[in-house]
């Protein structure tokens, strides 16, 4: 899992693709889910809230 | 017995409908509906493609004609159509879509397919996505795979806003099922609620908040 603070570091425009991105993994993370594992989406999810927050922020 | 006639044309209009998606091809049509009228029967064909269904000069929608009143023994049927603006907000165009990728892609690349649907549906506009493909994908062992985003109602009186539909795909391996269902984004919902400015202060000022 990526820290807050490593986050916290990325610009505006960075923040954005990374959402896109993790958006995107975490629906197939979900496709896969029987298969991969729940940890993975709840991992994405986090992040995916912890980006969300500092695009807030900023 | 009255009932009886009742089955007996659903089963018709069935039968009218179904011949009609086969006669234009898969993906062509997305919904048929048939409505009889004093003056005639009035089929109302719902497609995205319509100029493939008219036909040069109106070709195929005469041969069409031609064939519902000899086979079906209309009177005066009266083709109307009507287009879909938008392709991806239609749940049957959508799950015709993607049988027919299927199809030329092979199951192999179902994944690939599904994904770059659920992109494009997104981007339409569509609040809740759900697609469901169950079959021999991708190798010999039938598993159902489910790709979703978004928001979706799936049970209760407020599930019907939902625009679903099926399609069949035939491939190599056996016959793929595909279900499609789609929140389109003028959905009204009930627990959706929209409050201006002045309504909210009305709201704080009365107390009620």
């Amino acid at each position: 899992m990526v820290k807050f603070k490593e986050l916290s570091k990325l610009t505006d425009k960075e923040v954005k693709q990374k959402i896109s991105e993790l958006d995107l993994d975490l629906v197939k993370a979900r496709v896969t889910a029987s298969k991969g594992g729940k940890v993975k989406i709840r991992e994405l999810k986090k992040t995916l809230a912890r980006l969300k927050m500092l695009s807030r922020k900023k | 017995m009255e009932e009886r006639k009742f089955v007996e044309l659903k089963k018709e209009e069935f039968n009218i409908r179904e011949f009609i998606k086969n006669y234009l091809g898969k993906g062509k049509v997305s919904k048929v509906a048939i409505i009889y009228t004093p003056i005639g029967e009035k089929v109302v064909m719902r497609t995205n493609k319509p100029g493939l269904v008219i036909g040069r000069g109106g070709e195929r929608v005469d041969t069409l004609t031609r064939i519902l009143k000899k086979r079906y023994n209309f009177e005066n049927p009266q083709i109307e159509i009507q287009e879909v603006t938008e392709k991806y907000l239609d749940a049957q165009t959508v799950a015709d879509d993607i049988a027919m990728s299927i199809e030329n892609f092979g199951s192999l690349k179902f994944k690939i397919v599904a994904y770059r649907m659920l992109k494009q549906i997104e981007d339409a506009g569509a609040m809740g996505v759900e697609l469901k493909l169950s079959g021999k994908l991708p190798g010999a062992r039938a598993r159902t795979w489910r790709f979703k985003k978004g928001y979706l109602k799936k049970v209760g009186d407020s599930s019907k806003v939902v625009n679903k539909a099926k399609a069949v795909a035939q491939t190599k391996s056996g016959t793929v099922g595909i279900e499609v269902s789609i929140l389109r984004p003028d959905a009204k919902i009930h627990d959706h609620i929209d409050l201006t400015k002045k309504q909210i202060v009305e709201e704080v000022e009365n107390g009620k908040v």
